[in-house]
């Protein structure tokens, strides 16, 4: 008893049954149960199409029929072909001119079913019970898990350049299929020099030509009447109805060492619905099941129409973006226990809430932009106090609306304004603010200018690198979103970047999510809270904003952030005019 | 295996019939599992009654995804698991106690292959339940090593090794009786 094999056959040859005792007592039992049960037994009939839809297979299927067919090439056959073979390529021409294929596969142990409609490219595959829909016209695909009983969508966006060619060519391996095997199954024939018995009969409720092969390997001979092949063809349109065959039968990963199991028996049933089924529903999923949209290949494919909403979101607006700072009492708190390191913590250390910190102001007219940037508290950070003593009113004054803000902010000009941007489609010109003195720089417009949308356009449809991927976790399967990661690695760092971007589908896939693992161990975190819609486009209106320094072990809220979009449909006048801006330069610098 | 549905679909109109041609059909491979998964043939009795009496209770409701030959193997692995759990002990069964059909009269052969199935079966209960399952799984239910991985949530690679130090230990354990 020395190998693997003989163990495993002397386990197999143990047979063993319970007494004649046990047999009465759990045959007893089993019917009592049964005839308790009755009541709830159905009493309708399950057709055909569904018993064999009920049987579910696994990936051993596969393996197996890869199996079959590689051995069934090497088994010896006795006799030369005849007439037969004029049946085969009829067979092969009549299934060729039908819509839709239907093919039933069973290998004793395991069961695949197949739709195949190749003019309209449409596959339906049932295999362990999840079913997947494809129509590689349009693109979508229905997905049916059974475990979890969700079905999901996935729509394949194809773009000219993204549409690999293995796909292709997996794609027209799928539709010629049914073809292929029947041709392999010709040839294993006659180069067996098969030549069959001709009789007639019935196979699944149609009068079929019933061709029997003998084959000399006398193990595989197992059909009933002694046969190892049997082909059922239909005698009313010559199209095949199914065959069964008994083959060697081997399993494993690796094709050059695979284990031998012994003979099995395949079956493949055909027919050939038309009109076939459009949807999952029409082949027996049920309709209970939970349906969830998700997106398929690379964010490459996603791409055109993320720009697309990007570019509408944020072709013609006006608004304001204000940084609360969450963490500035504590700031304060922290400065006067420094100041005062054995006196009482002031009345200003009392917990204030959020402090509006910084403002963007932004006006978008397709090309021409102007972005201004002011602070509340500007470079002075000693001032936190006088800003916090003054916060009640400011906060009172600042209001919640897109105009309360602006006019807040102009009345308040020369105290808050940090930075101008403008670009009026000629020339771009930048006003800014350091230590106290005002720069004006101006130059020829850029042709492509990445970083116009600010901020804003960060925080909502933030510039996604075309190598990035798509990926899936718990957070996009429960928020129902669309997963893109960004890897990159600076030079000199040992560990990746690595970017999430979490697309919201539903709210023209806004950026609802962006992590930023940074390769040093920081994390930084920016989440839509609430959305606002304007125009009917979609825009975040709060962010919150949390980070991690590396060795903390949890984020903590750092900021949040509220968008103020104008309601006014037309952008105000002259809010693009350069010269402007070159005058209140030099109104500043002579304040 | 469309035969198999046939009797699924009777058996849940409540045909008593088709309850005794599934035991009939699945007794023998289903209590040979038990016995070598248990080591006991009274617990595997126990197993056999339970998983057909769930079988008949659960009539008009089946659905049996996959085959009946799979779905009942499951379920008298599923008890078999149970009652291992449930006892908490070590079985430790005497050859005699297994209790094998005596072997045809004559020859020879026959009797030495008695033999040593029993002494297959009392070796089988001196492996871990983990690896004992995958050993039983795969040699005696002619499951694959992927569905035993799943059923065991375990790796592939992991239900390989299980059932390579099965073979080994029992390789072991069958040559060290035959020494002595």
């Amino acid at each position: 008893m020395n190998s693997a094999r003989e163990i495993r056959k002397l386990a197999q040859s143990v047979r063993l049954t319970p007494g004649s005792d046990a047999d009465q007592r759990i045959l007893t039992a089993a019917q009592a149960a049964l005839v308790q049960n009755a009541t709830q037994a159905s009493t309708q009939a399950m057709p055909l199409w569904k018993i064999i839809r009920e049987a579910r297979p696994s990936k051993l299927a596969i393996a197996a029929i890869i199996a079959i067919t590689m051995i069934l090439g090497v088994v010896l056959f006795e006799v030369s072909p005849d007439g037969a073979s004029v049946a085969w390529a009829e067979m092969i021409k009549e299934m060729k001119q039908q819509p839709w294929i239907f093919q039933y596969f069973d290998n004793g142990s395991n069961i695949s079913q197949w739709w195949l409609c190749p003019k309209e490219k449409i596959s339906i595959h049932d295999y362990n019970g999840d079913v997947t829909f494809e129509n590689n016209q349009t693109g979508m695909t229905q997905h049916y898990d059974k475990q979890t009983n969700t079905i999901e969508l996935r729509q394949t966006v194809k773009t000219p350049h993204a549409v690999p060619f293995d796909d292709e060519q997996a794609l027209n391996e799928i539709f010629k299929r049914p073809y292929q095997e029947l041709a392999d199954l010709r040839k294993r024939i006659e180069a067996g020099q098969y030549k069959p018995r001709i009789s007639h009969g019935q196979y699944r409720g149609h009068e079929v030509q019933i061709q029997t092969y003998v084959s000399q390997d006398q193990r595989l001979n197992k059909n009933e009447d002694g046969s190892w092949l049997v082909i059922y063809i239909d005698t009313q349109n010559a199209l095949l109805r199914g065959y069964t065959e008994w083959s060697h039968y081997y399993v494993g990963a690796d094709p050059n060492n695979l284990e031998y199991i012994g003979v099995e028996r395949g079956e493949r049933a055909y027919d050939y619905p038309d009109p076939g089924p459009q949807s999952l529903y029409d082949v027996g999923v049920p309709r209970d099941a939970k349906v969830i949209k998700r997106h398929d290949g690379t964010f490459l494919q996603l791409l055109p129409r993320y720009q697309k909403h990007k570019q509408e979101g944020l072709k013609q607006i006006a608004a304001i973006l204000v940084s609360y700072d969450t963490r500035l009492p504590e700031l304060v708190t922290w400065v006067e226990k420094n100041n005062n390191p054995n006196g009482p913590i002031s009345k200003l250390s009392e917990p204030l809430g959020p402090v509006a910190m910084e403002f963007d102001v932004f006006y978008f007219d397709d090309a021409r932009y102007r972005i201004e940037h002011r602070f509340n508290l500007r470079e002075n950070v000693s001032g936190s106090q006088n800003l916090i003593q003054n916060w009640p009113t400011c906060r009172e004054e600042l209001g919640e609306s897109f105009a309360s803000h602006l006019a807040w902010l102009q009345a308040h000009d020369k105290e808050t304004l940090s930075s101008i941007k403008v670009n009026d489609g000629r020339s771009r010109l930048d006003l800014s603010r350091q230590n106290g003195q005002y720069r004006l720089r101006k130059r020829p417009a850029p042709a492509e200018d990445a970083h116009r949308h600010g901020d804003l356009g960060d925080r909502s449809w933030p510039e996604l690198d075309v190598r990035s991927e798509l990926f899936e976790d718990e957070y996009t399967k429960q928020h129902d979103l669309i997963g893109v990661k960004h890897r990159q690695r600076i030079k000199g760092h040992d560990k990746d970047d690595i970017f999430l971007y979490y697309l919201n589908p539903q709210k023209d896939y806004l950026c609802h999510k962006k992590v930023i693992s940074w390769g040093h161990g920081s994390k930084q975190v920016y989440e839509v809270e609430r959305y606002q819609q304007k125009n009917q486009k979609w825009y975040p209106q709060r962010i919150k904003y949390s980070g991690q320094q590396e060795g903390q072990d949890q984020l903590e809220d750092r900021e949040c952030l509220l968008i103020h979009i104008d309601d006014a449909v037309d952008l105000p006048a002259g809010v693009f005019d350069v010269e402007a801006i070159e005058q209140l330069s030099k109104a500043l610098q002579a304040q | 295996m469309l035969k198999d549905r046939v009797l699924i679909q009777q058996l849940n109109r409540g045909s008593q019939q088709a309850l005794c041609q599934i035991y009939q059909s699945y007794r023998e491979d289903l209590f040979t599992i038990a016995v070598s998964l248990l080591g006991d043939r009274d617990l595997a009795e126990d197993c056999l009654q339970d998983v057909f009496v769930r079988l008949a209770e659960a009539a008009g409701r089946l659905q049996v995804r996959s085959h009946l030959r799979g779905y009942l193997t499951k379920a008298i692995v599923n008890r078999a698991r149970d009652r291992l759990r449930r006892k908490q002990r070590k079985l430790d069964v005497a050859v005699e106690d297994l209790n094998l059909p005596d072997p045809l009269p004559n020859p020879d052969t026959q009797v030495a292959e008695h033999e040593q199935q029993q002494r297959l079966l009392s070796a089988l209960q001196q492996l871990p339940v983990a690896q004992r399952e995958v050993f039983v799984l795969h040699a005696q239910a002619r499951m694959s090593f992927r569905q035993i991985a799943q059923r065991q949530t375990v790796s592939v690679r992991t239900a390989h090794s299980r059932y390579r130090y099965a073979i080994e230990k029992l390789r072991s354990l069958l040559s060290k009786e035959v020494q002595l």
